[in-house]
């Protein structure tokens, strides 16, 4: 079920994201510079890779402390808290992710949770609550939910977001926020007259 | 690509802004090339080196950013779709991001419709379904040109509902084409630069199923605490409303 594959030198040492194979690899290349690529990329090769291909099912909760690629269907949980996640072209997946960077080039519907990165590729569609400190987006992906943006040095063990009971994925905006604003809201909204005002530029 | 980095609160990056939008001269006509930041002052829209790309300041913009609240966490709809520069903006000061492309959205429901158009019922149902958020949840929506597509009914039915959605006090920022029903327009992405600048993406062109003026918009607000109309010179009305 599970297409391992050990990165090595001689064998693929990216992420199949990265791969030039990829019909998606002529995306925007990654902001890193030549040293954090190499540092990375020599990181990457010290790890293994899964790989759910795209015929095969997984049904239930995925835990590990390697990357994987998805191109497949999952459903249920993922949780790969130091490792990456790409769900391919033909991936589908409906599961509450965690994993230190997210790739997505299909589909994946579920709140996730990045300590890294979220990267949405022209193809990938992604519903739901997002929780990254920092997100890639390439015009043409699909999205629907919210997105948190952590602060740098911001932990990602934050509460997730509730799961959404139904569309639109990130309906509940905090109660707590939404009340507070609207105190202050009121205000303003007491001291504001009916204005109808045009101006000319 | 831009790293996103927290840093201002709503509160210091709203003070200066006010201060800066009081104070600066209007150049909505002026329109600044992206490569060089020149002026070059016509209607036409400035190339930003990418295809289909192109920039516009927005009053509008500004106006509602400067209105936001003074504190952090605030909650902020965006019916345009993703875009990365909205979401860097706005999370740069303090702001969580809410989005959907509510336009595709409703060309996919319609098309599901299998061709017999609207029914009764179905306005409700794709209201329901895609803007079912928490009453008064949000302190600021960022509707672009979406309104103007819909048809009447479902026109009618989001202008109510993004009222329920808008917390008191809250604003929406809505477009508004100055041409004609029937007219062939361009949809953009609108794309947040700067407090007051827009880059727009072209999506596609489409005919306007309604002409809107400052009466008519005026009456479909209605319910609405106050409007604030900006016209520019690209035929684009910017309307602010104030819940």
């Amino acid at each position: 079920m599970w297409g391992r594959k050990e990165d090595s030198s001689t064998t693929t040492p990216e992420t199949p994201a990265a791969r030039p194979a990829s019909p998606l690899d002529t995306s925007r290349p990654s902001p890193s510079g030549a040293v954090a690529r190499s540092a990375a990329s020599a990181d990457r090769s010290a790890r293994t890779q899964a790989q759910i291909g795209k015929t095969l099912k997984l049904k239930g909760e995925m835990t590990g402390s390697e990357d994987v690629y998805v191109d497949g269907e999952v459903d249920g949980t993922v949780e790969l808290r130091e490792n990456n996640l790409t769900v391919g072209p033909n991936g589908n997946v409906r599961a509450n992710v965690k994993a230190r960077s997210i790739t997505v080039l299909g589909r994946l519907e579920g709140n996730v949770q990045a300590g890294e990165r979220i990267e949405i590729r022209k193809t990938g569609s992604l519903v739901g609550d997002l929780v990254t400190p920092r997100i890639v987006i390439e015009d043409g992906a699909v999205f629907r939910g919210s997105i948190d943006i952590l602060k740098q040095g911001a932990t990602t063990e934050k509460p997730a977001p509730p799961q959404a009971e139904k569309r639109p994925a990130s309906r509940p905006p905090t109660p707590q926020t939404a009340t507070a604003a609207a105190s202050v809201g009121q205000q303003a909204a007491a001291s504001t007259g009916k204005v109808k005002d045009v101006a000319r530029s | 690509m831009v790293a996103v980095s927290n840093s201002k609160s709503i509160g210091e990056w709203a003070k200066n802004e006010l201060a800066s939008f009081s104070r600066k001269s209007i150049h909505s006509s002026s329109w600044r090339s992206a490569s060089t930041g020149a002026s070059i002052g016509s209607d036409l829209f400035a190339a930003t080196g990418e295809h289909n790309s192109l920039q516009r300041p927005s009053r509008g913009l500004r106006y509602l950013l400067s209105s936001l609240p003074d504190q952090e966490h605030l909650q902020v709809l965006d019916l345009g779709g993703l875009s990365e520069l909205n979401v860097n903006f706005l999370s740069s000061i303090g702001c969580k991001i809410h989005a959907l492309d509510l336009l595709s959205l409703f060309d996919t429901y319609r098309a599901s419709l299998s061709g017999r158009g609207l029914g009764p019922g179905d306005a409700e149902t794709f209201i329901e379904e895609y803007l079912g958020y928490t009453p008064a949840a949000f302190d600021a929506i960022l509707v672009w040109d979406v309104l103007e597509f819909f048809d009447t009914e479902v026109l009618e039915l989001a202008v109510s509902r993004l009222g329920q959605l808008l917390a008191p006090g809250g604003s929406m920022l809505t477009f508004f084409h100055t041409q004609s029903k029937g007219e062939l327009v361009t949809v953009h992405q609108y794309q947040i630069e700067d407090a007051d600048q827009l880059r727009l993406r072209e999506l596609r062109q489409r005919p306007l199923p309604h002409t809107f003026n400052n009466r008519s918009l005026e009456r479909l607000f209605g319910g609405f605490n106050s409007l604030k109309f900006f016209l520019t010179r690209d035929s684009i009305r910017e309307v602010i409303v104030i819940r």
